[in-house]
């Protein structure tokens, strides 16, 4: 049984949270009251973790699929279960995807994409064998390379004379319908409600006192830090061009100039969406995986090469950039909510109405038993 | 054979990766590359004309430095034609070894005409390429931007770089025109109001223009580059022009003085200059105000200076004096933003930014007045408070004018 540390969680939600998103214009739609829009979203997903960690504190030692089955039975939970693996896969196939366009557009114009694709799910498929406690460990690393990077360039950018305070005026001039609009359901579902994951990876961890806590900072910081990250983009480019940007940030670093050295950054942005999402699609890559293994109930690597075969496959059925991105934000947006807000709602309901048959000690022990009886078997 | 087995997976993705990371697609040989350090767009026979300064790596080298009689241009300079920019730009390479190479381009200078046309899709191609920058500086010219290119700068090698230092110098130090990078056009043309200025740059002088090597070798030259009046654009259109002293104004409303030398006459209204501070540091503070239905926009101007030239009969060593001299200062500002006010205003063109900062205070007010902005812009009067403090004297006190006349009586 692998086993990660705390620390490593909340690790793991900052760069898995940060992912790509500082890159993106979220909640364009808002023009310059984006930022709001984030934070409502951002307030409407931390409820949402609250909800997971309730969920997982009547379990802890169970993760999404022994939940769903303990909620709704074997057969409707090993139902949602593969529906969750599907969509694990999804998520990843569109980081994967990302990946392949991102580095297109920015910089390997003529390298084959699936060149890309194919080093980035091999690199992806490699952390995954290695186990999750391999892939932990790089994230601690990776983590401060990161936040580090972000700050390097934020410094730069207000170095560089390039922010506007009065770019984010006038604040919510059409009042707060479009806000809310832009927030839900397409921020919420994108980033933030994606935290759905991690309901695979807390019974991994040693010690599960005040895992709560920890998942809840490490939560607050990273959604703070990407309100920030859109304030700035605001602030830098103003609404049009941010809004109309494939990817602000790199717009924004592309004019930071500082003492006439200080020029033409983007590939360090470029190596932090590399970064970041490469995480995001690992972590959705390894769900989905584990969570097929388990349905399976199988302990070979093999789930590993098919999820990973299947990503890999699937990143292609997008024919361009523009269907992928519609994809995305039309189509994607309205059953995410299904994974990410009703069924964990619905074990919710289940797990409350189930709470007088299976109070928490009791379910720990039996949910220990059955670990057990996994690990033994 | 288990552990054989399993080296051999744990060796195929590595293997895989090697072969994979070389990247021999995006290779770029830097001696298969032409660097452009300027290029100009202009319209000609309902045809984009694209045209480059590619720099020549071997005359800008070191070791050419000293020169030797028949040296060789620094940069050579080359035009395709075609129906969009890009096809202009592919064109590059029926006539080129090299491939261009936009990363390094300093400046954009635009012909007359492709400004009246339109330069929209010249910002689209700048906003979707990811190797050419977004800031760039952009010029206008009054004729075709090639002329422009094709002057050679004396004491820079590179022509394209010397535009851009002469921009960012009389950016910095004067402050009548600022330089206007491709974001920023991006931003203002998009922006409330749909105004934007940009500087011009043009030959000056009669006679040969300095193409040739040979014209730097005189110690003055018969036509040189220069920077003058101020284009102005309705979205992505150029519609006017602004005088220099206009751009002065403006710049003082827009709060985007940085440093400056801010000339005055001795008494207030005449025109004859007689004395100038150096203006250090100013803050302009731009305030949309409501009264009686009637919008007023009210700038208030806070700077510090310090006196450079005193040709007045006015003892600075004294408070009196120097009280006397801000209030000449400040009468200055204030005819000059007033200036600048009456031109835009004949124009109705809002390059003030009145419409932005109307929108920010009050958007409800803003709805109402986006359709007919244009006709509400004259209308708007500007109300000024300049409070200029003059710190400094310099390394003299009175003016040796009049200590000569001093003398003299």
């Amino acid at each position: 049984m692998e086993r990660i540390s705390k620390f490593q969680l909340a690790m793991m939600i900052i760069l898995f949270q940060i992912g790509s998103t500082p890159l993106f214009a979220l909640g364009g739609k808002a023009k310059q009251d984006s930022w709001l829009a984030m934070l409502a979203a951002a307030i409407c997903g931390l409820f949402l973790l609250l909800m997971f960690l309730f969920i997982q504190r009547r379990a802890p030692d169970k993760d999404l699929i022994g939940l769903l089955r303990l909620c709704f039975g074997n057969i409707i939970g090993n139902f949602l279960g593969a529906a969750f693996v599907l969509y694990f896969a999804y998520e990843s196939m569109r980081n994967v995807r990302d990946f392949g366009e991102i580095t297109t557009i920015t910089l390997l114009t003529s390298t084959p994409q699936l060149v890309i694709m194919l080093i980035v799910v091999v690199l992806a498929a490699y952390a995954i064998c290695m186990g999750i406690e391999a892939f932990c460990r790089v994230v601690e690393i990776l983590t401060p390379i990161v936040i580090c990077s972000y700050s390097a360039l934020v410094i730069l950018i207000f170095s560089s004379n390039l922010v506007k305070l009065d770019r984010l005026l006038p604040i919510m001039e059409n009042g707060p319908v479009p806000v809310l609009k832009a927030a839900f359901p397409d921020i919420v579902s994108f980033p933030f409600g994606q935290t759905v994951v991690f309901f695979m990876l807390y019974k991994l961890l040693y010690n599960k006192k005040k895992f709560c806590r920890v998942s809840m900072i490490a939560y607050s910081s990273v959604a703070l830090f990407l309100i920030l990250m859109n304030m700035l983009d605001m602030m830098v480019l103003g609404p049009t061009l941010s809004g109309e940007s494939t990817i602000p940030f790199l717009q924004a670093v592309q004019l930071i100039q500082v003492g006439d050295f200080l020029e033409r950054l983007d590939v360090f942005v470029t190596l932090l969406l590399f970064l970041g999402l490469y995480v995001k699609l690992t972590m959705f890559y390894w769900a989905s995986a584990y969570g097929l293994a388990e349905l399976l109930g199988t302990k070979s690597k093999l789930p590993i090469y098919g999820v990973g075969a299947v990503i890999f496959a699937t990143s292609f059925l997008e024919p361009d950039y523009t269907y992928h991105v519609w994809l995305g934000i039309e189509v994607s947006v309205k059953f995410f909510p299904i994974f990410q807000v009703l069924i964990p709602l619905m074990m919710f309901v289940a797990i409350l109405i189930r709470k007088p048959h299976s109070p928490p000690p009791l379910a720990d022990t039996k949910s220990n038993n059955i670990m057990g009886e996994e690990t033994i078997g | 054979m288990l552990i054989k087995l399993r080296i051999l997976t744990k060796s195929f993705p590595i293997l895989l990766l090697c072969t994979l990371l070389t990247g021999c697609w995006d290779r770029t040989e830097l001696n298969k590359i032409g660097i452009t350090s300027a290029t100009s767009i202009d319209w000609v026979n309902n045809h984009w004309q694209v045209s480059y300064q590619l720099v020549i790596p071997q005359s800008i080298s070191s070791q050419s430095a000293m020169g030797t009689s028949n040296q060789q241009a620094p940069v050579m300079v080359f035009s395709t034609v075609g129906d969009s920019i890009q096809t202009a730009i592919q064109r590059a390479s029926l006539e080129m070894p090299r491939t261009l190479f936009f990363a390094h381009n300093r400046v954009m200078i635009i012909g007359e005409d492709a400004a009246r046309k339109g330069i929209g899709q010249l910002i689209d191609n700048y906003l979707r390429s990811a190797t050419s920058r977004e800031t760039v500086s952009v010029l206008i010219t009054r004729g075709t931007g090639r002329k422009i290119l094709e002057q050679l700068v004396p004491m820079e090698k590179i022509p394209g770089a010397a535009i851009q230092n002469m921009l960012l110098n009389e950016d910095k130090h004067n402050s009548d025109l600022k330089q206007v990078m491709v974001y920023q056009l991006a931003m203002s043309m998009s922006g409330d109001s749909g105004y934007s200025t940009v500087p011009e740059i043009f030959i000056a002088g009669r006679g040969v223009e300095s193409t040739n090597v040979e014209e730097l070798k005189s110690t003055k030259a018969e036509t040189k580059l220069k920077m003058g009046r101020l284009a102005v654009f309705k979205k992505d259109q150029l519609i006017g022009w602004l005088s220099l002293n206009d751009g002065f104004g403006i710049n003082w409303i827009m709060n985007r003085i940085d440093q400056t030398v801010l000339f005055f006459s001795c008494t207030p209204g005449s025109k004859h200059v007689q004395s100038a501070v150096h203006i250090i540091h100013a803050k302009t503070r731009l305030k949309p105000t409501q009264q009686n239905g009637q919008w007023v926009m009210k700038a208030d101007v806070q700077a510090t200076a310090q006196l450079i030239e005193n040709g007045c009969d006015i003892d600075p060593s004294k408070r009196e004096g120097i009280k006397a001299l801000e209030k000449l200062a400040n009468h200055a500002v204030t005819t000059s933003m007033q200036d600048a006010l009456r031109s835009t205003q004949a124009m109705k063109a809002d390059v003030l930014g009145f419409a932005t900062s109307i929108h920010k205070k009050d958007p409800k007010a803003w709805k109402q007045m986006k359709e007919n902005w244009d006709e509400i812009f004259p209308q708007i009067p500007l109300e000024t408070t300049v409070n200029i403090s003059i710190e400094r004297l310099g390394m003299s006190s009175k003016s040796f004018v009049d200590i000569l006349k001093g003398k003299q009586e």
